[in-house]
């Protein structure tokens, strides 16, 4: 119940992307939303589904199709096709393999109502298991003072939670299948 | 312009307790120089070093009881998430009070003779005036627009400010933070730097990938120097004749010859720089937001010679007494570097988001013999 929330949350959001050209120009205070979450599975087999970049679609219920320039390299682009309509456009900024930890900048955020977007996802041993840490630094979308409600911070924090608390509850979900 | 100059009377009678328990602190803990343990975020994945008693006599060393007796260095942080300010005692490695701010502070600037310190708070659009000593707030005025930058002349008489959103330059009387000028200038200023002999004001217009050179006397530009994508944060050397410039976009910082008034070299950094600070020694060190990471430059070959890994978006960055400050956005706390080892020793919690964008330490006072 709660993920179909989250992904008509975003599905909706698709409907504002235009006021979100993930402008380079932001507001001087930045965001952030951590999320976690432990998973019955070794953090080897974590890290393969994690650290394929272009494999976003594999886990995340609100991305529809994803595709990757250059697969796990620095500088790789992938463009992610979200249910509803609506695209994401992100790069990778750092892959580290050994300390499994990806860096991701945002080039184009689509519907969520933040600028100026990057994020990391790690994945670490937690117990028997793994925990996986979706960490996010971001502006809201309006880049002046006294924002619309729809793009000031809480909105951008509200998006931006929905995104990596639904992404990761489906990651664990599919993780943990037998 | 409406003076809207008011003491926070409410805040009052805390922040006399708290000066009064710093006090204490200061005494008790200078003689032992306790050394609380760091105190890594499980949750990130950085380089860790390790905390060694060789450190603690380091610090011992360069932070003698009988300097700094009474009144030892601190750092003020701006904590954005939180609105409020962080004293940190650098001795200890522990925050000894809480100041609380006007909406959102982000940019802070300490005068070290008179012992004042002065912060911008963006979204609560004011600038707020400190006693680094008695930790009581002396004045807070409302000046309207976005508040972000901040530097305090050498003379202590003079506090200037960049308005993010209204594109000025707002210069202010230290004693009573009356508006003195408000001056037109690039798109979107932020970080500000006065040459050491007061004559100059360096200004980050970051939109315009410039640097705007002021004369401070008559506030008029005397040139404007283009340097990389989005300059945010400036730095000058000792000797007033180096300035760095350091482009968010481009990943890289101008380094400027203030005489010629031209970019001497653009050096690549890491990932999404932001701030800036010289060494006496000739090196620069930048924060990398994304790289988690601190860039040194050797200024005489324009060269990155090293890179140092800290907690997760440094920001602010500043140096005292052979020691390197650094400020993580994401960790939340205060990075102290021994200047020759480039090891963290020392990780001091800080509020929510924190940011001491700008100069944030204050030295203390000199001993008076």
């Amino acid at each position: 119940m709660r993920l179909t929330q989250a992904i008509v949350g975003i599905t909706t959001l698709t409907l504002f992307s235009f006021l979100s050209p993930l402008a380079q120009a932001h507001g001087p205070t930045r965001q952030k939303v951590t999320e976690e979450i432990t998973v019955n599975a070794s953090p080897d087999a974590v890290w393969k589904v994690v650290g394929d970049f272009a494999g976003i679609a594999n886990w995340h219920p609100a991305v529809e199709k994803s595709e990757a320039t250059k697969g796990n390299e620095v500088g790789s682009v992938r463009t992610l096709a979200i249910k509803g309509g609506g695209k994401m456009v992100e790069e990778i900024e750092g892959y580290d393999a050994e300390n499994k930890v990806i860096k991701i900048r945002a080039l184009d955020g689509g519907a969520v109502p933040a600028s100026n977007f990057s994020m990391m996802m790690a994945v670490t041993a937690e117990g028997s298991g793994s925990k996986i840490t979706w960490r996010g630094a971001f502006y809201r979308a309006y880049t002046n003072n006294d924002p619309p409600p729809d793009q000031n911070d809480e909105a951008a924090v509200k998006a931006v939670t929905g995104v990596f608390k639904s992404g990761l509850e489906n990651l664990k979900a599919k993780l943990e299948q037998k | 312009m409406t003076q809207n100059t008011r003491t926070l009377g409410a805040f009052l009678g805390i922040l006399l307790c708290l000066a009064v328990e710093a006090e204490q602190t200061d005494f008790r803990i200078v003689p032992t120089l306790a050394l609380e343990s760091a105190v890594p975020n499980e949750s990130t994945v950085r380089s860790e070093s390790v905390l060694t008693s060789e450190s603690a006599l380091k610090i011992k060393k360069v932070q003698p009881a009988s300097q700094h007796a009474m009144h030892p260095p601190r750092a003020f942080i701006t904590n954005q998430g939180s609105h409020d300010l962080s004293v940190m005692d650098i001795a200890s490695g522990k925050e000894i009070a809480r100041i609380p701010l006007p909406e959102s502070p982000a940019g802070v600037a300490v005068d070290q003779k008179s012992g004042m310190v002065f912060v911008t708070s963006p979204d609560g659009r004011a600038v707020t005036k400190i006693d680094a000593q008695s930790l009581k707030v002396i004045a807070t005025l409302e000046v309207g627009g976005g508040p972000v930058g901040i530097a305090v002349d050498s003379s202590g008489q003079r506090v200037y400010v960049s308005d993010w959103y209204n594109n000025q330059l707002i210069v202010f009387d230290a004693k009573n933070l009356e508006v003195l000028r408000r001056v037109a200038v690039g798109h979107v200023p932020a970080g500000i730097v006065i040459a050491p002999d007061g004559e100059r004001l360096y200004l980050a217009e970051r939109d315009d990938h410039q640097v705007a050179v002021l004369n401070t006397r008559s506030l008029e530009r005397i040139a404007s120097i283009p340097v990389g994508q989005h300059p945010f944060g400036l730095a000058i050397n000792a000797s007033g004749e180096m300035l760095v410039a350091v482009n968010v976009q481009t990943n890289d910082v101008s380094l400027i010859d203030t005489v010629l008034l031209h970019e001497k070299a653009k050096v690549s950094v890491g990932i999404s720089p932001y701030c800036a600070v010289f060494s006496e020694d000739g090196r620069v060190f930048v924060t990398n937001q994304h790289s988690d990471s601190v860039s040194v430059i050797d200024v005489a070959s324009s060269k990155m010679i090293k890179t140092i890994m800290v907690g997760a978006f440094p920001e602010g960055i500043e140096i005292d007494h052979g020691l390197l400050f650094v400020v993580s956005w994401m960790e939340e706390e205060l990075d102290v570097i021994d200047l020759q080892t480039l090891k963290i020793i020392r990780r001091i919690p800080a509020g929510k988001n924190s940011r001491g964008f700008g100069q944030f330490i204050w030295s203390g006072i000199p001993p008076s013999n």
